[in-house]
């Protein structure tokens, strides 16, 4: 009887993610005690502050539009100690055929973008960051060293040396100091904010608490960094790999742009978050060649990196205190 | 009761073990081993490099000025992996006996309409228990035979060398017998390979088709050395068995045969474009349900209307990317 119910306890733990969202979290529920205060406390840890959204950006475009690519390569595997051939060539997969595809597309339309590229991506795949700098439109900001799970480390001081030591990194192979970061995950840990400001760094794009850019507050205080949301209804990772929650890129390409077509109405910006891994596939890249041409029919559309975004709020909302 | 759906859920599982590599669970409660952090630039490096992608082998030119080159390639593994695992939950095992009596037929019937070749990867244990089945394939003597491993067993689970050479030396005797022709390819069982696996096909002079690191032949690379492997590469997204699976059987992320046709024939649109390979990967118990059969047909007569295709087994497109690349036999 033992072994059904080590099988059981495995299929029940690959099994709880895709439940997750279905079924209530079990276990203790502590919050119940919370005093409002408390509650407060908790619930404004990290917080939205004042929308950033500009009266108009650059050369009276309605909206912003950022193009941008997590080349997660082989960091996942690595990171959990596996070298199995199988999941490492699926890795490869990004940068030998998904980033050139990608990159190709960019440079076809002359659009810019930006590339989240874990410090071990950089390593093991040093032509890729050369491909990515060529053109001199695209940006290179942080996705983690390994692409590890700050809540999982638990640990600021931890999380801080493999944050700044990707700082380094990514300065060295780029050519240029990184200005901007997606959380690893889209996961960021109570200790994440505090330490991207200790960083210096201009722009996250990790948190969904607007569909517009805004100032991170921690606890309270305005913090000076820009959020540029990354909503998961977005991600293509969540939907378009093979098992992913749909795998048509027809439909999905679709809801991108009905996302889209809403966001030209309020005039904020779209953050597309991609992966070569997955977008990169020969039968999703003309879905993604096919939203880009919806994108520029229309009049009044910036493409930017996420860097210029980010700073062009900044400067107009400063400019207009 | 709480077994038997354990053991059909693990089809699932194993899929899931994907989606979970990428989305761990949130909270401090986690394991936190996250062991790779920790490597020094060297390490990770002489770690990454036991099995990598090395050179491209798609040929300036395919066969008779054909642009792309098809292989359709079906995973006729049935309940292999059952019986691997011994696990003989009745109503499961009869997904398997579908594939062989039903699918099979099936699919073999749409293949011979279109005169078109295909391969087909076969754990031994499943043609034991079904033993029409490889003559039903060698009868229409335009198909290739390749190894599953003996029973789809997952080669990182055996964890001794030689043992998974055994087992793979004991597969393609069998095979050879069974179908009078000695297996030249392979299909790592339960998709997976193991460190070792490659320098086992290196041995044994096999191709391999598991690996997905691009659309196109390449050459394996083994601790970074041009290993002479062919590989012809497979894709999840070329493959019905995440989407298409019967509920009971698999993930069934999109169980739309429409949609997910749509898909394959997009890709190969794409592929003809590039002018490389389309291969695809198909298991007879899920593409051989009535629903979907009819989907294959049409794909086939899809690509059958464009010019210049190369329709192949997967032997015939690995010996003609080997030849060209000027490697030895």
């Amino acid at each position: 009887m033992r072994l059904p119910v080590v099988i059981a306890a495995a299929v029940a733990s690959c099994w709880s993610l895709a439940v997750r969202a279905q079924q209530p979290p079990a276990g203790p529920q502590p919050g119940l005690k919370w005093t409002e205060q408390e509650l407060i406390t908790a619930g404004h840890h990290v917080r939205a502050g004042r929308t950033l959204t500009p009266k108009s950006w650059p050369d009276g475009a309605r909206i912003a539009v950022c193009l941008t690519f997590d080349p997660d390569n082989l960091t996942l595997p690595l990171l959990r100690g596996t070298n199995a051939p199988v999941t490492i060539s699926e890795g490869e997969y990004s940068p030998l055929s998904g980033m050139p595809r990608i990159l190709r597309l960019l440079d076809h339309y002359n659009l810019p973008a930006t590339f989240y590229v874990p410090a071990v991506s950089a390593i093991l795949h040093p032509d890729m960051m050369a491909d990515i700098m060529k053109s001199g439109r695209h940006e290179v900001g942080l996705h983690g060293w390994i692409h590890e799970n700050p809540i999982a480390l638990n640990d600021r001081e931890e999380e801080w040396r493999l944050m700044s030591q990707a700082v380094g990194l990514l300065e060295k192979s780029s050519g240029k100091r990184p200005t901007g970061i997606r959380s690893p995950y889209m996961y960021m840990s109570p200790f994440t904010l505090e330490l991207l400001k200790r960083a210096g760094l201009l722009y996250d794009t990790t948190l969904a608490s607007l569909d517009e850019p805004y100032e991170l507050e921690l606890d309270g205080r305005p913090t000076g960094i820009v959020e540029l949301p990354a909503n998961w209804l977005l991600d293509d990772a969540v939907f378009l790999p093979a098992n992913g929650s749909l795998p048509s890129p027809r439909l999905m390409l679709q809801t991108f742009k009905d996302d889209f077509d809403v966001a030209y109405r309020e005039g904020t910006l779209v953050m597309l978050i991609l992966h070569p891994h997955v977008t990169g596939h020969r039968s999703r890249i003309r879905y993604l060649e096919a939203l880009l041409l919806y994108m520029k029919s229309k009049p009044g559309v910036w493409f930017a990196t996420a860097a210029d975004v980010a700073r062009y709020v900044k400067q107009a909302a400063d400019s207009s205190q | 009761m709480g077994y038997r759906v354990s053991i059909a859920s693990m089809w699932v599982a194993m899929l899931l073990a994907i989606v979970a590599a990428q989305q761990p669970q949130q909270g401090a409660t986690q394991e936190n081993t996250q062991p790779g952090r920790l490597w020094p630039e060297d390490q990770l490096l002489r770690f990454a490099r036991a099995v990598r992608a090395g050179r491209k082998l798609t040929p300036n030119r395919w066969p008779a000025g054909a642009r792309i080159a098809v292989a359709l390639t079906f995973t006729l593994n049935n309940s292999a992996s059952n019986f691997a695992r011994a696990d003989m939950t009745v109503d499961v095992l009869t997904g398997g006996e579908f594939g062989a009596r039903r699918g099979l037929p099936r699919v073999l019937d749409v293949l011979d309409r279109h005169r078109v070749p295909a391969t087909f990867f076969i754990p031994a244990t499943a043609a034991i228990v079904d033993p029409t089945m490889i003559p039903e394939i060698v009868k229409r003597q335009r198909h290739e035979v390749g190894t599953l491993g003996w029973s789809d067993e997952n080669p990182l689970q055996v964890t001794v060398a030689a043992e998974e050479e055994a087992l793979l030396l004991r597969a393609s005797d069998y095979l050879a017998k069974a179908s009078g022709k000695k297996p030249v390819g392979a299909r790592g069982p339960s998709m997976a390979l193991s460190l070792h696996t490659i320098g086992i096909l290196k041995k044994m002079r096999l191709y391999d088709s598991t690996l997905m690191a691009m659309d196109e032949p390449y050459e394996v690379l083994l601790d970074g050395q041009p290993s002479g492997i062919v590989e012809l590469p497979v894709s999840r997204m070329l493959d019905d068995f995440p989407t298409l699976t019967a509920p009971r059987f698999g993930p069934a992320a999109l169980p739309s045969p429409q949609l997910i046709f749509e898909t394959f024939r997009d890709d190969f649109d794409e592929a003809y474009q590039e002018g490389t390979l389309f291969l695809l990967t198909l298991h007879p118990q899920f593409v051989g349900m009535r629903s979907r059969i009819d989907f294959l047909d049409s794909l086939i007569s899809y690509i059958q209307s464009k010019p210049n295709v190369w329709f192949a087994t997967a032997e015939e497109v690995a010996r003609y990317v080997k030849q060209q690349a000027g490697m030895s036999n």
